[in-house]
């Protein structure tokens, strides 16, 4: 018996770059920095004071007031952009019980957790809100999403840090191939800019610190980078069997036909020597696709533009696939480090640019030390060949998805 | 802060965490029958509250309570025990 195919029929994103697939699509291929200094909170005492912030989410657009207080903008960015994506993908006319969510978060509700933390500890703990615990919970943008569409099939949420949004989309599409659902909404969202988390990445030594110049921070495989920018945001995508998006008539964007996971299982932040974890992992994904190598038109790297992130992921991409052999792009030039969402929105990404033939630039990317293709400046015309996209987290987790060509 | 200032306050916090038509806010209204409530409503009411009078009403005061008027009568009783207090 064949194995059921898993198509992607929608899609949705909130991202720095737009919150509209035309606009976000059209940020990206002009490869423009969406940096600036922080505008949801005053980070004058921050040690980094930029980021890539949404700005032109209403919540109300998809929320009463009562909903709206009730959940973190975590969630409510997950609910934008999964609505889009089920707006994308037409009728589809399943039962709600076959409809599943995966929904990825890396830390989830943090800005309701530290505005109750400065509760807690500045008024004392009959101040903390009663609704701390189901808005900071990070499976909550899960739970929201099947609440609102009245979805009852496998609902859950994926925590393996900047991996997740890939990790939900590869897991939504195991539960269509082993028939437990018929249609998953997978992505992954995050809404982390916060003064804990900017503080805490910034001591790692984790983000960029170019304070004067925020849209020349993130610079993935440049040999000036000097570490991530903090993103936020949502993507989601609609997965359903072949067959059935075919039945009913649906448009198909591609098909999400291979997917590999693993563990480096050897430090909690720094990838392993050579990328060993990150090319086992794309290794996966290929053969899970039954593609060879040579069949990957371009990479959707992980890029983070951090030093030990992307000297890793070119050594890795260069075990799989040799050194300048093919075409490596990354979205984090012009949107930073979505955390949990990225690996969702970078699928999103990976379709449109199979959708036109095009590969992104990557934004800021000049000089590098590395013996990797990177598409700089302009879009490249490649036609629609597959893509491998990467995600990679803390905690070692790896995940790869291999992303193929709508056909019929 | 008489009862009749905490009605209002408690009104206008109904009005905004269960999105109701105001006239319908009365004291013998009860949260969850007949203004459109559940569980966590009254939670959310008494966080308002808490931020607009700066007191604290721990959520075991309220057992039993079901209308706007009964809130009102114990965030009363808790509010006039607070200005007796010498320790605050």
């Amino acid at each position: 018996m064949s194995r059921i195919r898993v198509a992607i029929t929608g899609m949705g994103v909130k991202t720095p770059a737009g919150s509209d697939l035309p606009t976000f699509w059209a940020t990206l291929l002009a490869g423009r920095s969406t940096a600036t200094p922080i505008r949801r909170i005053d980070p004058a005492a921050l040690p980094v004071r930029f980021a890539c912030e949404v700005t032109d989410f209403d919540p109300a657009t998809y929320f009463d007031t009562k909903e709206t207080r009730r959940t973190d903008r975590v969630a409510q960015l997950a609910f934008g952009a999964a609505a889009d994506a089920l707006a994308d993908a037409g009728e589809l006319g399943a039962d709600p019980a076959r409809c599943g969510v995966v929904a990825a978060a890396g830390v989830g509700g943090l800005i309701t957790q530290e505005e109750q933390e400065y509760n807690l500890f500045s008024r004392g703990p009959a101040r903390v809100s009663p609704m701390l615990v189901p808005m900071m919970m990070p499976n909550a943008a899960a739970a929201l999403i099947g609440m609102k569409l009245g979805w009852t099939g496998p609902n859950f949420c994926i925590a393996t840090a900047c991996a997740g949004g890939t990790n939900a989309i590869g897991e939504a599409g195991r539960l269509i191939r082993e028939g437990s659902s018929d249609v998953v909404l997978a992505g992954g969202s995050e809404a982390c800019v916060t003064p804990i988390a900017i503080a805490a990445f910034a001591r790692m030594g984790a983000l960029s610190n170019r304070n004067d110049e925020p849209t020349l921070a993130s610079r993935p495989f440049d040999v000036d980078r000097d570490g991530f920018v903090m993103g936020e945001g949502a993507g989601f995508v609609v997965l359903e069997s072949w067959d059935r998006a075919e039945a009913r008539g649906a448009h198909i964007y591609g098909e999400l036909a291979g997917y590999g996971r693993n563990s480096d299982a050897y430090h909690v932040t720094a990838p392993s020597p050579g990328g060993a974890g990150a090319a086992d992992c794309m290794r996966l994904a290929l053969a899970d696709a039954g593609l060879e190598a040579s069949d990957i038109g371009h990479v959707n790297a992980h890029g983070t533009s951090t030093e030990l992130n992307d000297a890793a992921e070119a050594e890795a991409v260069i075990k799989v696939f040799g050194e300048h052999s093919l075409p490596v792009t990354s979205a984090k030039g012009v949107i930073g480090h979505l955390i949990a969402a990225a690996g969702a929105v970078e699928a999103v990404a990976s379709m449109l640019a199979m959708r036109d033939g095009v590969v992104p630039p990557t934004c800021n990317h000049e000089r590098t030390e590395l013996a990797i293709d990177v598409v700089t400046g302009e879009p490249r015309t490649l036609g629609a060949a597959p893509v491998v996209s990467n995600s990679f987290g803390f905690g070692g987790h790896n995940a790869s998805l291999v992303l193929i060509p709508g056909r019929c | 802060m008489d009862r009749d200032q905490i009605l209002e306050l408690l009104t206008d916090a109904a009005v905004e965490v269960m999105d109701v038509d105001r006239s319908i806010v009365t004291a013998d209204a009860r949260f969850v029958e007949d203004l459109n409530g559940d569980s966590l409503s009254v939670l959310e009411i008494l966080e308002i509250l808490q931020e607009k009078l700066d007191v604290d009403l721990p959520t075991e005061s309220f057992d039993g309570v079901g209308t706007v008027g009964q809130a009102a009568d114990v965030i009363a009783k808790i509010v006039s025990e607070r200005a007796e207090s010498p320790t605050t």
